[in-house]
Formats: structure tokens, C-alpha cells, sequence
């Protein structure tokens, strides 16, 4: 009688599958929910790896081992959905809303069951269980969350929902799965509710990164381990670091192949290192402030004209999954291939199972190397239209960059100096880079700006005890925001006379690296203010930079004509002065652009030269002066 | 006989003739600066100005400035204004002088920055320099003074001259000498 009582109590609640509310109050600690699990993660985690690439084929999954590039097993079927796997269980969705469970050490098909409802959403693998979002049955509930036993397949408890499940993430003993705009946090053994927390949107799927639980959909994502759960998301939308479900997995489609890889950090910091996948292309990129791509670490092209269709970013290695079932290793830290297997079939999709985690930084290559730049404008020349996204995201990168030169290749691709061939790929590049051209160049976003805006408006006083904080810091980061309304900030501090020498330096920097022609009447006060006074000219480097910016001005483009004139009459001015510091006076003689030449006439033959300034020789050994950058 | 040798001392004589011919005269600088500042002759003060709008070495400033000082005159007062905000504080505290002994807005406006200028010895100046010019406004800013640097405000002397040293430590330049008006 106890028995049968006990049993009803389990079986009956299990079977009905009790209802998980849409509009249910956000309750527990899913940062508790996430460390109680921890203990049995560990016992998971103790399992041996086995470093496995599960290959999707059209007609079957292939297992292959990639240190010993062994075949391990294969089994015929038809893959429906997106796989999922533990240490010890492979389970795979094929056709008829059923599962099959494979032993991954032996390749032994353990059951194979049929799902309730219509559809899977997602499917994740904590020991001993597999949890299955499936989509509604017969009208009134919309989605079910359903636990089964990876050893047997049998039903082990249900969740319905009037609302719609997204994919599921399990990990020891708490199962996570987004419901609208909430997070909600199961036993994984009995499917009891252990927790729930709000969301600003909603999400599509959870998943781990290293033991942090994530939430996401499409570019954003929040950790459901933070204290605080603030979104963080990727802003170039080429790509989707979360895949979108809605409903029903679709499967390993065309969005396999346009992926972002994020290392999220443990402690909630924002992300910097993230790796896009783009059909036949990895760009590896830095991250800056609001998941803005600021710079390219290095960029990897499938020579052989095939895509790939997954891939792992690890510490040491990348490992990457071609369409041919090509399996590639790159070195995480500069792109260069070190190992590939060949393929064989045409796959669909991989699963990367056991590989080197990613849960720690990852040393990249310099982003200002060379070969990094060349790489970059390699890519762009290519005509291949399914290099695009990868085009587009590295031209961001380059308009977001604070050096000039990086910056030429945008406007050369605007202009269409580079890429001058007439086809739908080329014409969409060039629009793009007209586009990134019209707006302001550098990596800040507005809130970024009007932050820096309300630092750099500090001015030095001695009665209000206020002073800019590291101001050398400001000047330089308002070089990387490329935005003009910190221009009239800088000059400010540029004639202020409470601005430190290294300070000054910086900020004549930071002008002559802008090179925005609203900053040449300041700078060309400074100029002439200071030119005769050696005092200052040797102080710091700020001399010799304000002279750079406005011999780059000078020699500016026809649409800045005004300020090229002022820069112009400055300098000349500056250089016709006999008490102007000799060896500025040099600097400033050798690379002053030639005026434009104006047609001859009889008066102007006959006035002479200035005397006092002897013409550079240019007889291609003249002495160039430089100035110091730094105090005589 | 080492001809050589003898060649190059003579060209090096010759050369730094020359050069020493070609070079810029600042004394000549200087006395023209003063003459042309002291001049009542409206001419004189435009090429003035006009030799300020091009940038002049410090000791032409200086001698600009004291001129300026002892002669106050209403037409420099923007050229005055510029050179407030000079890096050198003894260029600057000239230039607040000079700019306090104009009155009105002009003094108003030099006092009040020279109360909050960044170097201690500008801002005893300009303290000292409210002896002369007094307004409201710049109660206020002295009274804020008063509170963040009390030392400033300490008698120096019985004697009514105020003394003010601007020049820098290791250098020999002149001592500013301001004399309260009787």
C-alpha cells in the first residue's frame, strides 16, 4: 500500500506535467541554483575526455577523433536538428520529433524514443539526463520541457507552458531554458522548479560558457550568474553569436556558417575577444567598449574556395569543420594553420565535443602588425561575395582605427580606388565604406563621447580646486572616438597654461592624430604664440606636433581649402620670422607643401624672395631636421 | 706651413661674421618693442599690435609689458587679454599688471584669473594687486582664496611697497616692483 502510494505521488505529477506560468513572479537565486550544481558538474566533468568532432552528414553522423584522426564510428541517419552531447552521450534529433542516444565511447546506439509534441526546440545532455524543449501539442499549451533518462530514454518528468520554451542548458544537477522574458532554472532530475529571474528581452537559448550560465538571443546575451543581469551583446550584425529559434529548430541550415564566437568573462566584465565565423572566413577581432569590433587580431581565408560550417575557438587552437568535412586546426593566436585533416562527405554541420576550453583569455596577435594590415587589404580585393560580411566587419574595424593609414583603405574603398570592378559584391562593399566614411571615424559610441565630453570640459582652477583627471588619458582616448566635438576641448587645453608639459604633449598629439581642420585656429595660436620662446618650443613634443598638424592641414584636401589657407599663412608667417627658433624654423622649411603654382605675370617676377629664408636644397641629401619629442 | 688649418680658422671667422651679421638682433628687438609701446602716435601702437598678432619672443613681451604697466594704455587691452593665459607666469603676471592697471572689466576679468592662476606666485600678485583694484566680484574670489591658501594673505611688510618676485628661481630676470598709488 506505502509503495503503491509513493508511486502515484512521483508518477502522477510527471505524467500530467505540471504547468510552468508565463506570468509567474521572478523567485530564487539562480546564482545559487548555478553554484549547488557545481558539485555535480565536477562528478560529470570527472568523466575522461575524449576529444571528438561529430560530423552532421546528409546521410548520417560520423564520429572522428581529431589528435589521432581515427574514423571512431558511424551511424546512418537522418540529423533533424541541432545535436547535443555530454562526456559519455551523443543524443541526435532525426526525423518523426524523435532522439537517438549514442554511447560516444563506442558508437552503440543506446534507444531511440519518440518526443510528445510536435517539434524540438533544443535538446542539451546533463548525466544521467537529457532535458528536450518541444514545441505545443493540440492547441492550448504551447511548449513543453521534457526530462528523460540518458540511459533508457523514458520520461522522467514534463513542464508545459502556455508561453514558449527556447533551447534548454543543462549542467549537473539545474537545467536552464529561457520562457519569454524570463530565465527559469529546473531540477534536472525531477523537473521541480528551482528559480526564475526577469530579463529586459526575450531570449531563444541558454547555454554555458566554461560554468557560467548565459542566456541569449542573437547578438545579446546576459549572465545569469552576475549579481546584476545587465545584457552585453555584439554590435556588428553580421553575424549571430546565439542561434535564433523560434518555435523549432531549424536544423544545421545556412546559419552554421555566419557565427560569432564570444569569450564572455567569468567575472561579468565586458567581453573583449571574439572570433566571427563567415562562410569561407575567421576574423579574429578585440572588442572595445558596447561590443564594437575595434581592431582585427588576425584573419584566416579557406584558400580552396569551401566553407566552413562550425567552429571551436580553444586556448592554443581553432579548430574549424569544412563543408567537405575538412577538419582544420589554426593557432589561436595568430590565425596560421597548423594541422588539417582531409575531408571526405559533404557535412552540414559539427559538433566540436572535448576540445581545448575557452574560458580563459586567449593570446592574440598585435593588431597593428604588418601582416595584419596586409591580410586585411588581401581580403578586400577578393570579389567573392561570400567574403562580405568579413569585409564589411574588417572596414568597421579599420574606420574605427586611429591611424590614418588603416583609415585610407576605407576611403579607398569608398572612392573606388580599390575594388573598381562593377559587380553586386563590389558595389555593396563600396557602399559601405561611403557610408562608414560619412560619419565620424573612431570606436566610442555616443554614451562613450558624452562621457569623455564632460571629463575633457574640466578646466584647471585653482579656487574651485578642479583639474581634468589624467589628462594625457582623455587626450588619447579622444583621439579613438574620431569625434569632432572633442576638438574645441583639446584646443582649450592646449593654450591653457596650468597644462603639465607631458600633458601638452599629448593633446597637440591627440590634434595632429584627429587632423580635424576645426582645431587650426587654436593650434595655430599655440604656433605663433610660442615660436620665438624656446622655452616652450623644447618643453615637450607639443611643438613639433602642433607644427605636424598644420602642415597636414596645409597639404589637406581641396574641400578644406579655408583651413589649409590659414595653416598655410600661419606657417609661412611663422617661418618668415627672424626670431622664430632656428631649428623649428628648419622643421617647418623642409616639409612645408609647395604653394600651388599661379600663372606667371610680370609683377610678381620681379618681387624677390625673402632673404632671410634660404630655399631647401633639394638635391635629395638635405638634412631633414626633426624636432625632439621630448625637452631639450 | 699647415695652410689648411689657417684656411679653415678664416673660414670659420668669415662664416660666423656673417652669421652673426645675418642673425636677429633681440636687443634692437627689445628697444624698438619699448619705443614703439611708449609712443603716443596711433601708428606706432597698430604696428605694435600687429608685431604682437605675429608672436614675439619673452623679452620683448617683457619689455612690451612693462611699458604697458607703467603706461596703461585702453588699445592693448586685447593684446593684453592674450597674453594672460601665457605659459611662462611671469609673462602672465605682467601681462594681469598691466590689464589691473586699465580698470573696469578688463582689471575685473585679469584679477579674477590671476586669483585662480595655477602658479602661487601669480596668484600673490593678484592678491596684492586688490590692493589697487577693488570690486566686488573679486571680493568674492578673494575671499575664496582667503579660505584655500590663508599663507597669502599673511603681512609681509609694514612698508606699503609690494614686492612681487616672478622671474624664475635660476634666473636673473627683473624683480617686479608694483607701488601702491598714494
Amino acid at each position: 500500500m506505502t509503495r503503491w502510494l509513493v508511486a502515484m505521488t512521483v508518477l502522477l505529477p510527471a505524467c500530467a506535467g505540471r504547468l510552468s506560468r508565463t506570468d509567474a513572479e521572478a523567485h530564487g537565486n539562480v546564482s545559487a541554483v548555478l553554484a549547488s550544481s557545481k558539485p555535480a558538474l565536477e562528478r560529470e566533468t570527472r568523466a575522461k575526455p575524449h576529444p571528438t568532432v561529430v560530423l552532421v552528414e546528409r546521410s548520417g553522423v560520423r564520429a572522428i577523433d581529431p589528435n589521432t584522426r581515427r574514423e571512431l564510428w558511424f551511424h546512418p541517419l537522418r540529423v533533424l536538428g541541432h545535436p547535443a552531447a555530454s562526456r559519455r552521450t551523443l543524443v541526435v534529433p532525426i526525423r518523426g520529433n524523435r532522439v537517438v542516444a549514442i554511447d560516444r565511447a563506442t558508437g552503440f546506439v543506446r534507444w531511440s524514443v519518440r518526443l510528445p509534441g510536435e517539434a524540438l526546440t533544443g535538446l542539451t545532455v546533463a548525466e544521467p539526463f537529457v532535458v528536450a524543449a518541444v514545441t505545443g501539442d493540440h492547441g492550448k499549451r504551447r511548449s513543453r520541457l521534457v526530462g528523460l533518462s540518458a540511459h533508457d530514454g523514458a520520461v522522467r518528468w514534463m513542464r508545459k507552458s502556455p508561453g514558449r520554451f527556447g533551447v534548454p542548458a543543462a549542467q549537473g544537477r539545474a537545467v536552464f531554458v529561457p520562457l519569454d522574458r524570463q530565465v527559469l532554472a529546473f531540477r534536472t532530475a525531477t523537473g521541480r522548479e528551482l528559480a526564475r529571474v526577469d530579463v529586459a528581452r526575450p531570449l531563444q537559448a541558454a547555454s554555458f560558457s566554461g560554468s557560467n550560465a548565459i542566456g541569449g538571443a542573437d547578438n545579446e546575451w546576459v549572465d545569469l550568474g552576475a549579481a546584476r543581469i545587465t545584457p552585453s551583446r555584439i554590435e556588428d550584425p553580421y553575424a549571430e553569436a546565439f542561434r535564433t529559434v523560434d518555435g523549432i529548430d531549424p536544423g544545421l541550415d545556412d546559419g552554421e556558417r555566419l557565427r560569432w564566437w564570444v569569450r564572455i568573462p567569468r567575472d561579468a566584465s565586458p567581453p573583449r575577444e571574439a572570433v566571427l565565423l563567415s562562410r569561407r572566413a575567421i576574423v579574429a577581432v578585440r572588442l572595445g567598449e558596447g561590443g564594437r569590433a575595434i581592431r582585427t587580431h588576425w584573419l584566416y581565408v579557406s584558400k580552396d574556395k569551401r566553407e566552413f560550417v562550425a567552429m571551436h575557438v580553444g586556448r592554443r587552437h581553432v579548430t574549424l569543420v569544412r563543408e567537405d568535412g575538412a577538419i582544420l586546426r589554426l593557432a589561436t593566436e595568430d590565425g596560421q594553420e597548423v594541422d588539417a585533416i582531409k575531408g571526405g562527405e559533404p557535412v552540414r554541420g559539427a559538433l566540436l565535443l572535448d576540445l581545448q576550453p575557452d574560458d580563459k583569455p586567449v593570446r592574440l596577435a598585435r593588431p597593428d602588425e604588418e601582416w595584419v594590415v596586409e591580410d586585411v587589404r588581401t581580403l578586400l580585393s577578393d570579389g567573392d561575395p561570400r567574403l562580405l560580411p568579413a569585409q564589411q566587419l574588417v572596414s568597421d574595424v579599420l574606420w574605427r582605427d586611429d591611424q590614418p593609414e588603416h583609415r585610407e583603405i576605407v576611403m579607398a574603398l569608398a572612392s573606388g580606388d580599390l575594388r573598381r570592378e562593377s559587380t553586386t559584391a563590389a558595389e555593396t562593399l563600396r557602399s559601405h565604406a561611403v557610408d562608414l566614411v560619412a560619419r565620424p571615424w573612431g570606436e566610442s559610441t555616443g554614451d562613450s563621447v558624452d562621457a569623455l565630453l564632460a571629463d575633457l570640459s574640466v578646466r584647471t582652477s585653482f579656487l574651485r580646486g578642479e583639474q581634468p583627471h589624467a589628462l594625457s588619458s582623455l587626450a588619447r582616448r579622444a583621439v579613438k572616438t574620431g569625434d569632432r566635438a572633442v576638438v574645441p576641448h583639446l584646443v582649450a587645453h592646449l593654450l591653457h597654461p596650468a597644462t603639465s608639459a607631458p600633458d601638452l604633449a599629448e593633446v597637440a598629439r591627440a590634434l595632429r592624430d584627429l587632423g580635424h581642420p576645426d582645431a587650426v585656429e587654436g593650434v595655430g595660436t599655440f604656433v605663433v604664440r610660442y615660436h620665438a620662446d624656446p622655452e616652450v618650443v623644447y618643453e615637450s613634443g607639443a611643438m613639433g606636433h602642433a607644427v605636424d598638424y598644420l602642415l597636414a592641414v596645409a597639404g589637406g584636401p581641396p574641400e578644406a581649402a579655408l583651413a589649409a589657407a590659414s595653416a598655410r599663412g600661419t606657417l609661412d608667417r611663422v617661418l618668415m620670422d627672424p626670431f622664430t627658433d632656428p631649428q623649428l624654423r628648419d622643421y617647418i622649411r623642409v616639409r612645408l607643401p609647395e604653394p600651388p603654382v599661379e600663372p606667371a605675370s610680370a609683377e610678381s617676377s620681379d618681387v624677390p624672395a625673402p632673404s632671410t629664408l634660404a630655399e631647401p636644397e633639394d638635391d635629395g641629401s638635405r638634412h631633414v631636421p626633426a624636432l625632439p619629442s621630448s625637452g631639450l | 706651413m699647415p695652410v689648411r688649418p689657417i684656411c679653415a680658422l678664416a673660414t670659420c671667422l668669415l662664416v660666423g661674421e656673417a652669421r652673426a651679421a645675418a642673425a636677429p638682433q633681440l636687443d634692437e628687438l627689445v628697444v624698438e618693442v619699448r619705443e614703439l609701446a611708449s609712443s603716443d602716435n596711433l601708428e606706432d601702437a597698430g604696428r605694435l599690435l600687429e608685431m604682437l598678432e605675429r608672436g614675439l619672443p619673452p623679452p620683448a613681451l617683457v619689455a612690451f609689458l612693462t611699458v604697458a604697466r607703467n603706461v596703461p594704455r585702453v588699445v592693448y587691452g586685447n593684446a593684453l587679454r592674450k597674453l594672460v593665459d601665457y605659459r611662462r607666469r611671469e609673462i602672465r603676471g605682467r601681462a594681469i599688471a598691466a590689464l589691473a592697471m586699465l580698470g573696469g572689466s578688463l582689471a575685473r576679468e585679469a584679477v579674477l584669473r590671476g586669483l585662480d592662476d595655477p602658479n602661487e606666485r601669480v596668484r600673490r600678485l593678484s592678491v596684492e594687486l586688490t590692493r589697487i583694484y577693488s570690486d566686488p566680484a573679486v571680493e568674492d574670489a578673494l575671499m575664496a582664496l582667503r579660505e584655500r591658501e590663508p599663507e597669502l594673505f599673511e603681512p609681509e611688510d609694514e612698508d606699503i611697497v609690494v614686492e612681487v618676485d616672478l622671474s624664475e628661481e635660476d634666473s636673473d630676470e627683473e624683480v617686479m616692483v608694483l607701488e601702491e598709488p598714494v
